[in-house]
């Protein structure tokens, strides 16, 4: 029978405190994003949308880091475990990179008098969603158990390609999204409050970033476990022994 | 300031709502867990 290693349960001692740490830092960086920064001079009160539209960017972004490592994983030894970080991680990403998405045209709306352009970075970010969002319905419509996490690894790494290019997007290119305020060169640069609540805020978005992929992982062996245990015993029913296709 | 309410809503609201997604998932699954460790022990 299945391993009951896969059985940990997903909301345990340490996911609790994990998720009060969290709580803790989006209720202190949401009061630095709001009345702890300054306002901003030129875009006035709508820049504080920026405290949460960059983080959610790099949560995205670190998201499907692991999702690629998970996948590559995946190919080398064919881990189930290696497997289930490549979901949680398509998923959680694709949760965040929404937020950067709609938070994006809110900002826009009232600075640029548009709700979207296509403009490198942007038509980068959409197609981002795009892929990620077919990785996780393709893996819902192939069939075959064995079939299906090796095509969705081979296809994330090919994914993958989109996220450093996204993030160069408006340093390579000089369009309609403002140019880097971190790691943008000698004109880029926050006020010290400003990058106390965008430093806050990206701890915190990492940190719930990190639970929510804690969860969806523990979900997914769980999930496993209970594929693998059924096949199992079906087979047991019928006489056949067969083994598993992936290592737990 | 509308916008700005409107934008940390939405961000609240996704974050929100995968947990009450995952948590439901969370109910299932170990609703087919039990059954299947009663069905184990019963054979």
């Amino acid at each position: 029978m299945s391993s009951d290693a896969n059985l940990r349960p997903a909301w345990g001692k340490r996911e609790w405190i994990w998720g009060g740490i969290t709580l803790f830092f989006l209720l202190i960086g949401l009061y630095w994003a709001l009345i702890g920064a300054p306002t901003e001079r030129t875009m006035g009160v709508y820049q504080r949308i920026f405290y949460y539209h960059v983080p959610a960017a790099m949560a995205a972004y670190t998201a499907f880091a692991l999702n690629l490592l998970g996948s590559i994983a995946y190919l080398l030894k064919k881990n189930k475990k290696a497997d289930a970080l490549a979901v949680a991680g398509a998923e959680v990403g694709l949760a965040f990179l929404s937020i950067n998405l709609i938070t994006g045209p809110i900002w826009a709306k009232p600075i640029w008098g548009i709700w979207w352009t296509w403009d490198a970075r942007l038509t980068l970010t959409l197609i981002m969603w795009v892929m990620y969002a077919s990785y996780l319905i393709l893996r819902q419509l192939t069939p075959s158990a064995e079939m299906q996490p090796r095509l969705a690894a081979a296809l994330s790494i090919f994914f993958f390609a989109d996220v450093p290019i996204d993030y160069m997007a408006i340093r390579w290119w000089r369009t309609q999204h403002p140019s880097p305020v971190i790691f943008g060169g000698p004109n880029s640069g926050l006020a010290p409050q400003m990058q106390v609540a965008l430093l806050l805020c990206m701890i915190a978005f990492l940190l719930v970033m990190g639970w929510l992929i804690r969860l969806r992982y523990q979900q997914e062996m769980q999930r496993y476990w209970l594929e693998n245990t059924r096949r199992e015993l079906l087979l047991k029913d019928s006489g056949h022994t067969t083994p598993s296709t992936a290592r737990s | 300031m509308g916008s700005v309410v409107a934008a940390y809503a939405v961000a609240w609201t996704i974050l929100m709502g995968y947990l009450v997604s995952l948590a439901s998932r969370q109910r299932h699954l170990t609703h087919a867990v039990e059954t299947l460790k009663q069905q184990i022990e019963e054979k």
